[in-house]
């Protein structure tokens, strides 16, 4: 049973950069309403969506990206967000007006580290690479949003080129009792 | 006496052929009843005896004819022996003897050969004996299908037919198989040990149609047994990984396995995953080299690790939708990876699919781990019994599930409707100098938004509009809680709109759950000195129509939504209202309102339609901006609650 | 989010009830910073009550693990569904943790080590 170990991509022209079709909303910087901006955002999902606590968890740590590092918490500073939702799709833009995330290249490397820590199951060596941390992380930061964020958006999660505005995508796969047989 | 009858009596053939007789009367009781599967055999070897009897009768030739019916009749227990798995081959070397033992004797007539060589028959069937009897003690329980009669049986048999060459090898002196010992006395008593042999058959046969009947009792018993368990399991919690858990819990004690395990085909993916392990169940497929073999490591990788479909004895076992029964590993080469390691040895293993109609939704697999104990055709079938009861249970769960689900989410929005019905304001009160209109339409049955319209006190109204984040129960319950302390606390002397707001903010945040977020907006309005108060927490800016200069104005406070912060304070605007006036309150959904082409209505619209309509009466000017709304908006759906509460003031 | 602890012989289980966010996870590591001063050797901590779990929250888990294994002392967290459950998988973290199913399987394993 193979994996491929996910990336984030740079791609600026990505069908998820997209916008059309998708509300808008524009949000000043302000860490205490991360999760009230969330909250907003997720409201538009469909109720049939399975697991909606944890599409409102993934949503919320990218706001939190935008908001925290790339607006450093500064509420003159605004995020804007895309986002758009059916029962099979969950759809989000986030830009912030920051200078981007620098080190995506870096990010990728110390992920596939980590994935192939894991795949040996080597719980030591794994310890290593529980936390992405930069010259901007604070205690606060447990640096792991992105491992879960590259898994979860299967549809990619991708940057523009500048590194401050991310696009992300996922499918929810339709669900179905039983096989059938023919 | 007549000679004749002298001869007979003195003939051999009497006592040799009332044994036979014993053996063909026996068969004809037993060949009405029972099948027994050996039973041909045992008839031709009535046969053969009788036929060489008759025939040394007549033709009392040297030894021919007992050599040949020794010959026969081991060549028919061997076939007796091959009737059970594993086949038993006649050996060749059987023949090449066979042969060294007949010929002499054909021969003898011929040529005058001494009296030893008739040492040849017995002893040449001897070997051939010792040699069967060896075959016959390597049946063991585990090589052979019905091992218990021939078990039972072999002991008499073998001890039977090498006495009696035995004794003809020391009589050779006296005539070997002609000797009057060995005709009248071992002959017919080895041919009495066919019947008893034959006796242990028929009992066998038996004692399977007893056990089968036992097996059967026990099946249903614990059938009965597992399904009041599920009931009951199902109706204290309704969860279907416990049922699964007590599904294989069973199973396993049921036919006393090591281990077992179901796995369900996964609801969106074409994998099968573990939902419930019991006991020591090693993982039927080859492990990666990277997974440390340590037992706790195996458990680990083998419950997280979902299997394709059309991998693994497991895959193999759903895709087909048969069961698999591998009684000895040894002997398939699906579990070859077995043989290799310790930790992840499997005995014996048995698979079988749970379907409902013509779905396959999983699979339930037990293990045996002792190389002493595999399981049986009946284990098999006891365990395919228990698949078909527990399909249809699991396929019941699914969809009742399925329905509490539907339900349970229709039932979440009717509660959360009724809270609501209860909370807006029945009738809008009458006061006079100012005139209102409020309007509000929830976008999925429940809605998010909420106002209100106080009468404080004679003289002063309070407006309030609401927009609670979050759906469903909770968010009615914040709306339930804002309404409560606005109500409580707007009589109160002294209240401010702003400090309103601060208790009402104070009195939600910092509750254990979330969905505890609202933007509000307040107004107060006094009609003696129309004095304007107005105070909000994030909601959008009041909207205030200047009759005198058909223009609009906005009025804005800074502030967080409330449910954030216990300590957020609020600050508060006011103006001064003149006759014709309109105030309005309103709510995201109206100025996002959106139509098929993504447009949104916007705050322009609104404005417009009031200035074009600002004649109207607040009751007339809703609907005016009603139809406006849905006019613009379209087909499109609907995605957000709509609010908007109008005030005028007369004039 | 609000913390309660309970002993159990010489284990202390911290029930965490209500969701562990950015805003509030701290909470959780500076208590068991607090019990690590006051000389507690054995931890675990009750997730049956959070149904909520963001990255802060799995860095004061992850933060929390690894003093307690630097210190050589035991942990072991418990009860974790639903979404709490998802995202530990999501972030692959399922073998790294000391997990496990009840409260009850977790006194049980801290005593074998």
């Amino acid at each position: 049973m193979s994996h491929d170990i996910k990336e984030l991509i740079i791609n600026e022209n990505h069908p998820l950069f997209d916008r059309t079709g998708m509300f808008f909303k524009e949000f000043p910087s302000d860490f205490r309403q991360i999760r009230y901006f969330t909250l907003l955002v997720v409201q538009k999902a469909p109720p049939e969506i399975k697991e909606i606590n944890l599409l409102e968890q993934q949503i919320s740590e990218i706001i939190k990206n935008a908001v925290k590092h790339g607006n450093r918490n500064n509420p003159e500073k605004k995020i804007r967000v895309w986002y758009s939702f059916s029962t099979g799709h969950a759809h989000l833009i986030v830009e912030d007006e920051g200078e981007g995330f620098q080190g995506i290249e870096e990010w990728n490397l110390f992920n596939r580290k980590r994935v192939e820590a894991f795949l040996s199951q080597d719980f030591d060596d794994l310890g290593n690479y529980v936390s992405y941390r930069t010259t901007r992380s604070d205690e606060h930061d447990g640096g792991n949003a992105m491992f879960a964020a590259v898994e979860y958006w299967n549809d990619g999660v991708v940057f523009n080129n500048v590194h401050n505005a991310v696009a992300v995508g996922k499918t929810f796969p339709q669900r179905r009792v039983g096989l059938e047989i023919d | 006496m007549p000679d004749f009858i002298l001869s007979i009596i003195n003939n051999s053939f009497w006592a040799k052929g009332l044994s036979a007789l014993v053996l063909l009367v026996y068969l004809r009781k037993i060949g009405s009843q029972a099948e027994i599967p050996v039973l041909s055999d045992f008839r031709r070897l009535a046969l053969v005896l009788l036929a060489t009897d008759l025939a040394l009768f007549f033709l009392p030739f040297v030894w021919v004819f007992p050599a040949l019916q020794g010959l026969g009749v081991l060549y028919l227990h061997y076939r007796i022996l091959g009737a059970s798995s594993p086949p038993t081959k006649v050996p060749v070397f059987f023949w090449i003897a066979g042969l060294c033992a007949l010929v002499p004797g054909i021969l003898s007539p011929i040529l005058a050969w001494p009296v030893w060589v008739g040492a040849a028959g017995p002893a040449v069937l001897l070997l051939l004996w010792i040699q069967f009897a060896i075959r016959l003690y390597s049946v063991s329980e585990f090589n052979t299908e019905r091992s218990s009669v021939i078990m039972a049986s072999r002991r008499s048999l073998v001890q039977a037919m090498i006495g009696l060459q035995v004794v003809a090898l020391v009589l050779v002196p006296w005539g070997g198989y002609l000797s009057p010992f060995v005709q009248m006395l071992a002959f017919p008593l080895a041919n009495l040990v066919h019947s008893w042999t034959l006796s242990f058959w028929e009992r066998f046969v038996e004692d399977e149609k007893n056990r089968q009947l036992v097996t059967m009792e026990k099946n249903l018993g614990s059938l009965f047994e597992f399904m009041i368990t599920i009931g009951n399991a199902i109706s204290e919690k309704l969860e279907m990984d416990k049922v699964l858990d007590f599904v294989v819990r069973s199973a396993v004690k049921a036919i006393n396995a090591d281990g077992g395990a179901v796995f369900l085909v996964d609801e969106f993916e074409d994998v099968l995953k573990v939902k419930a392990v019991e006991g020591d169940f090693p993982p039927p497929y080859q492990v990666p080299a990277k997974v440390k073999l340590r037992i706790k490591d195996l458990a680990n990788y083998f419950q997280s690790t979902p299997i394709p479909l059309d991998k693994t004895i497991v895959g193999e076992c759903a895709m087909t939708h048969q069961g698999i029964y591998i009684r000895d590993t040894r002997d398939d080469p699906r579990m070859a990876q077995n043989a290799q390691l310790d930790q992840i040895y499997i005995a014996s293993i048995i698979l079988v699919p749970l379907m409902q109609g013509k779905k396959v939704f999983g699979v339930l697999a037990v293990v045996s781990r002792r190389g002493n104990f595999l399981f049986t055709a009946d284990h098999f079938s006891q365990i395919r019994t228990f698949a078909d009861y527990t399909s249809l249970t699991i396929n019941s769960l699914f969809t009742y599930l399925q329905l509490l689900e539907k339900q349970e989410m229709e039932k979440e929005v009717g509660i959360a409707a009724e809270i609501q019905g209860q909370l807006l304001p029945s009738s809008l009160p009458r006061v006079s100098s100012i005139s209102l209109a409020a309007f509000s339409l929830p976008a999925k049955g429940v809605s998010g938004d909420y106002y209100d319209i106080i009468n404080i006190r004679k003289g002063q109204i309070l407006l309030a509009v609401c927009d609670v984040a979050g759906k469903g129960i909770p968010a009615s319950l914040v709306m339930v809680m804002i309404r409560t302390i606005i109500h409580l606390v707007a009589h109160q002397p002294g209240m401010s709109v702003s400090r309103i707001l601060d208790i009402v903010n104070w009195g939600i945040a910092g509750k254990v759950s979330l969905d505890r977020f609202a933007t509000v907006a307040l107004l107060t309005y006094d009609f003696v000195n129309h004095r304007l108060e107005y105070s909000n927490a994030a909601h959008h800016p009041l909207l205030i129509f200047r009759a005198a200069s058909k223009t609009f104005e906005t009025l804005d406070t800074e502030g967080i939504p409330i449910g954030l912060e216990k300590k957020t304070k609020y600050s508060q605007l006011h103006t001064v209202l003149h006759p014709a006036d309109i105030v309005v309150l309103y709510t995201d959904g109206i100025i996002e309102a959106m139509n098929d082409q993504g447009t949104q209505y916007s705050l322009e619209s609104l404005q417009q339609v009031i200035l074009v309509h600002c004649e109207l009466p607040p009751e007339k000017l809703k609907r005016t901006i009603i139809e406006n709304m849905n006019s613009f908006v379209g087909k499109a759906k609907q995605h957000d609650d709509q609010t908007f509460v109008l005030m005028k003031i007369d004039g | 989010m609000d913390l309660k602890i309970r002993k159990h012989g010489e284990t202390y289980i911290i029930d965490v009830n209500g969701e562990m966010d950015l805003y509030n996870s701290y909470k959780l590591k500076e208590l068991v910073m607090k019990m690590l001063e006051k000389k507690v050797e054995r931890f675990i901590i009750n997730m049956e009550n959070v149904d909520y779990i963001d990255s802060s929250g799995i860095g004061a888990l992850i933060y929390i693990c690894s003093t307690i294994k630097k210190m050589n002392l035991r942990l072991m967290i418990c009860n974790i569904h639903g979404s709490v459950k998802k995202v530990i998988e999501l972030t692959k973290l399922m073998g790294y943790f000391p997990i496990a199913g009840t409260v009850e399987d977790a006194i049980q394993k801290i005593a074998t080590p």
